[in-house]
């Protein structure tokens, strides 16, 4: 509690030494003891939260074994400040030559003079009056100071005197002077009335212009105090605004005001002051993981950005730059700093968010797919396609970025936005290290399809990986690209071919049998009629099977009764192959 | 801290004392009206006796007794004064009430207190029939008899009945150097603002704590301060004015201390904006060009830009910016500036919408120099509730000014000629404020001032001693109100 009301200056600049008594050792020992204590205390709270045991401790033996003990036996502890020392009755009981680490002197500076710890000190206003010693005073990042500071934390049993800062520099009299000459001057005697000007009315009152005033018309008595009684709902309704407004949330009302005043400022410089705000309020949205009300913000300013009969070119441009700003790097890297952090995140909210980002945004929007949440991801590449479905180059060229998981998502955006000029960029996909980008980039070529797409797929038949080239040959079946068929038999009668597992070989002989129906049956009926030695057996009979297979996908009659004709033993791979093979014939017969 | 009272309390135990303090009068207010309706053996009786003991039973295991003081208008439990906010209001009033109305001083709760000694003190409490002026003692011996041991009262110590002027003046100095350094500070941020310098915000933090203060513990002696009209430093004073009022409100309405201070810088920036005004627009005499009136209609808005450079986007830099723009807006969304999107205006804004258009109202201007007096602005302020002004926040606001609020001149039916001082606690009494005697029953000026409640009655006959007769226009009489709070 500040004392600066109950003292006078003059008693601070001649009270304290005039008395100024001889200490005792023992008493001048203690007080030393708690305030070495206070200051390795105030060391201590920088490393440890109060909630730490070891600190609680520290301040409790501060308070129990040192502090009451001295109150018990000699009252109040009462310090006077002298710039870097702390001095009890004339003696110097503390000092510290780090200025920034001085207690002394951050309390001196602000202009207390004198504190004051009484009876009855507990840990939890102790430990008030610790955080506000470490509370960091930069004036470009607080309006407080030490006094303003120590009055929030209300304290009730460390008191303070306080000089006010013009009487410390000696200027003093403003107030003074105001004091003496403010009642009278203004006064005005009776006789001297004139007519009130009805705009001047207005714009101190807020009354409107068609008012009456009290001479001419004299104004209704208050009614009797029944009517201005609060009833119970009324309190409790009062009770509920009071405590909304005590919600820091309200605050954001001031968004839609800065937004009000956009449409009423006319002055460039004032407007952009604004402009500058609302970025900042976008940045403060985003740390707070609110994204409704940063998408409503960017909303507006598309909206301001889009009413070009009511705003300049230099304002537009100024808007433009803000909501190209709320999609720089740094801004997205900070909403991927939160979304990592947040696991609650509004999807919908997220979505709206990003889609009403500029174009530019896209690229720092990839670093979004770092995120681990699979959703996240899938948001961000939907709303990069948006965004660059105009523009593809510019997601292309990034397809060189070493971070495998990056590019895959670029290719499955590239394949997304189902524009040919793509392909391109996809043709450097399937040459990419890492088999995933590839099979990413088959899915994409697939999804855009056209005749340039199924022909860089024909080039995967010869990737070096199995999973590529299944996808590989899995799309050019779906795609149904009849030029396929020859490259797969040529690829089947290579030696290699032989030692590819199970699985590949089936999804070739299968493509050909789509894709070549009765034209494949001869090369099938080759391959699965064709006998080996015992031991070429194994090998030899997975291409049968895979060939039975292959018929099957042809679903022809002639096919069928290929199949029918060939006999095999009951239980081999050939035999199931081609059971299966010949159920799926007659099951698409039936369909059809 | 009342008198008598040397018990130290701790940080946390002042918040607890405070807390059970409130809900015991809470429910010792819900108990007298209950067993205004239910029979003493009704369960919901009983319950609210059970709840009441309940909350003082801590208190009692630890401290043996429970004290419930009753000190001029305010109460205290313990030794810590409680805050009388909206959600205590009536249960307040109607407590204060009836303690006074049996010379009531102090309610004593005792380690051991039951049920059944509780029911006898409320029978007791509630059915006394006594002669005037022995009510306390007849009270006193009907508790003695019913041998009630968990509850004692003692008497009410009344001060002089007319104190002397002279006795506030102490607690006046303090806050008259608040009010004026207010001022002071108010000036030097709005010079530098228009002249676009460094603006020192935390002296301006420093001066509305101390208002904060003073309205916390000593609220009169700064609200008679808001009648200072000063047309020459207007600007000043209307802030800070506005700022004292609005603070008080906030008080009313439960506001805790440091969002009264929030409140405080609020309403003491609602009209930054005004900066960007010529002076001679500003204190010009006659009728604002539509130009001129495009400007002042402006300010709201130069309100937040003055604000934005000044400070950054902290939550109480925002608070002054919504008032700084809204406070020009009506409860009805008429008013300006005119926006897109009528949402509810804020509370903070509500308060000082108010707290701004009474001291205007009764403020003379270069171009307006009669003001209304305090009663007929707050009457016609009170008309336009609902449409101009929050008409819950106004009806608080005439609660705490009352009908004849400070600085109002008032013709007595003593003949006496009286200021208004301090507004009566008890809604019931509301037109019963304490007045600075100015005149005698002859019509001369006393030498020495006299502050009276007109609450008093005449011990013997029962009757108020003074009554208001009418409110009068202090000029007519040649009398500068400000004189008699400075």
């Amino acid at each position: 509690m500040a004392e600066n009301l109950q003292r006078s200056i003059s008693d601070e600049k001649g009270g304290a030494a005039a008395h100024e008594t001889k200490v005792p050792p023992e008493e001048l020992q203690k007080v030393k003891e708690i305030v070495d204590a206070l200051t390795k205390a105030i060391k201590i709270s920088k490393i440890y939260p109060s909630s730490n045991p070891i600190y609680q401790k520290f301040i409790n033996e501060l308070l129990k074994e040192k502090y009451d003990s001295y109150i018990t036996e000699y009252g109040n502890l009462k310090l006077r400040l002298a710039q870097s020392k702390l001095i009890y009755n004339g003696a110097e009981v503390y000092d510290n030559p780090d200025r920034l680490e001085n207690i002394a002197l951050k309390l001196y500076t602000d202009g207390i003079r004198e504190i004051t710890f009484h009876e009855g000190l507990d840990n939890s206003e102790l430990l008030s009056f610790l955080d506000a010693l470490n509370t960091n005073l930069d004036p470009e990042k607080t309006d407080d100071d030490m006094v303003t500071l120590l009055w929030e934390k209300n304290l009730q049993h460390i008191t303070y005197f306080v000089i006010e800062e013009a009487a410390a520099e000696g200027e003093g009299s403003a107030a003074e002077d105001l004091a003496k000459r403010a009642p009278l001057s203004g006064f005005v005697k009776a006789g001297e009335m004139d007519t009130p000007k009805k705009r001047h009315l207005e714009a101190e009152s807020g009354m409107p212009v068609t008012e009456e005033k009290p001479k001419q018309q004299p104004a209704p008595e208050l009614p009797v105090y029944s009517v201005y009684t609060l009833t119970e709902d009324e309190i409790e309704q009062l009770k509920r605004e009071k405590e909304a407004e005590e919600n820091p949330v309200f605050t954001f009302k001031i968004i839609d005001i800065l937004y009000e005043i956009l449409y009423m400022e006319r002055d460039f410089n004032a407007f952009s002051e604004v402009v500058d705000t609302l970025e900042k309020a976008i940045d403060l949205l985003i740390s707070r993981a609110d994204l409704v009300r940063a998408g409503r913000l960017l909303k507006n300013l598309h909206e301001i950005s889009g009413a070009r009969e009511k705003f300049s070119d230099e304002e537009l441009n100024r808007v433009i730059r803000a909501i190209d700003r709320a999609g720089d790097a740094v801004r997205i890297k900070e909403l991927g700093d939160m979304l990592n952090k947040n696991q609650a995140i509004d999807i919908n909210a997220l979505t709206s968010y990003l889609s009403l980002l500029n174009k530019n945004s896209a690229i720092p929007m990839l670093e979004l797919l770092e995120i681990d949440n699979r959703n996240i991801r899938r948001i961000v590449c939907d709303v990069i396609t948006g965004l660059v479905k105009d523009d593809i180059d510019l997601l292309g060229r990034k397809i060189s970025d070493k971070r495998w998981y990056i590019v895959r998502n670029i290719v499955y955006v590239l394949g997304r936005v189902n524009n040919t000029k793509s392909i391109e960029h996809l043709k450097r996909a399937l040459k990419y290290d890492e088999p995933r980008v590839r099979i990413e980039g088959i899915k994409s070529l697939a999804s855009i399809g056209g005749e340039t797409a199924k022909d860089l797929i024909l080039t995967a038949l010869n990737d070096k990986d199995g999973q590529v080239r299944i996808h590989a040959v899995r799309s050019l079946a779906s795609l149904n690209h009849k030029k396929a068929v020859e490259p797969l038999m040529i690829y089947i009668n290579q030696e290699a071919f032989k030692k590819a597992d199970f699985t590949e070989k089936k999804e070739f002989f299968e493509a050909i049998g789509k894709l070549g129906a009765n034209e494949a049956l001869p090369f099938l009926k080759g391959i699965l009629t064709k006998r080996t030695w015992l031991f070429k057996r194994t090998s030899q009979d997975e291409l049968r099977a895979c060939a039975a297979f292959g018929l099957g996908k042809a679903g022809t009659n002639d096919a069928l009764n290929l199949l029918q004709a060939v006999k095999e033993k009951p239980g081999s791979i050939v035999e199931t192959a081609r059971l299966k093979a010949i159920s799926e014939i007659k099951k698409l017969q039936v369909k059809q | 801290m009342p008198e008598g009272s040397e018990k130290k309390s701790s940080f946390l135990q002042i918040e607890n004392l405070a807390r059970t303090g409130r809900t015991l009068v809470n429910q010792f207010y819900i108990i007298l009206k209950t067993a205004q309706v239910h029979d003493p053996n009704n369960v919901a009786f009983l319950h609210t006796m059970d709840n009441l003991i309940k909350t003082l039973t801590p208190v009692l295991t630890k401290e043996n007794e429970a004290l419930l003081l009753l000190k001029g208008d305010y109460l205290y439990f313990e030794d810590t004064r409680l805050k009388q906010d909206i959600e205590g209001f009536v249960s307040f009033n109607y407590v204060i009430a009836e303690l006074k109305k049996r010379g009531i001083g102090s309610i004593i709760f005792k380690a051991g207190l039951d049920q059944k000694d509780l029911r006898k003190f409320i029978h007791i409490f509630l059915n006394l029939t006594a002669a005037k002026g022995a009510v306390f003692e007849a009270l006193e011996i009907q508790l003695d008899d019913a041998g009630i041991k968990g509850v004692d009262i003692d008497k009410i110590k009344h001060k002089k009945e007319d104190a002397s002027f002279t006795e506030a003046q102490g607690a006046k100095e303090i806050a008259k150097k608040s009010y004026f350094n207010a001022v002071a500070v108010t000036k030097e941020i709005m010079g530098n603002a228009r002249l676009n310098q460094t603006v020192n915000i935390k002296k301006a933090k420093r001066a509305v704590q101390s208002i904060v203060d003073i309205i916390l513990h000593e609220e009169i002696s700064i609200l008679g301060l808001t009648s200072i009209k000063n047309y020459d430093e207007y600007t000043y004073n209307h802030c800070v004015n506005v700022c004292i009022l609005a603070i008080a409100l906030g008080q009313r309405l439960g506001f805790s201390k440091t969002h009264l201070s929030d409140l405080g810088m609020a309403a003491l920036f609602h009209d930054i904006g005004k900066i960007a005004i010529p002076i001679e627009v500003l204190h010009k005499p006659l009728e604002f060009t539509d130009e001129e009136w495009a400007l002042i209609r402006r300010h709201p808005v130069g309100g937040v830009t003055t604000m934005l450079k000044m400070k950054g986007l902290n939550e109480a830099a925002i608070k002054t910016m919504i008032v700084a723009f809204e406070h020009h807006q009506n409860f009805d969304h008429t008013g300006y500036p005119k926006v897109t999107n009528k949402s509810p205006l804020t509370l903070y804004s509500r308060i000082v919408s108010i707290a701004d258009c009474y001291d205007a109202m009764t403020s003379s201007r270069v171009y307006n120099k009669t003001p209304f007096p305090p009663d007929k602005a707050l009457s016609l302020m009170w008309d336009r509730a609902g449409r101009y002004y929050d008409p819950l926040v106004m009806k608080v606001f005439v609660n705490m000014l009352g009908v004849y609020p400070i600085g109002t001149l008032v013709i007595l039916d003593t003949r006496e000629m009286g200021l208004v001082y301090q507004s009566n606690p008890s809604l019931e009494k509301i037109d019963r404020p304490k007045v600075i005697l100015i005149t005698d029953v002859g019509g001369k000026d006393r030498n020495v001032k006299l502050i009276t409640d007109l609450s008093e009655t005449d011990t013997a006959t029962g009757k108020y001693k003074r009554s208001i007769v009418r409110a009068e226009d202090p000029r007519k009489f040649n009398i500068d109100v400000a004189e008699y709070y400075l």
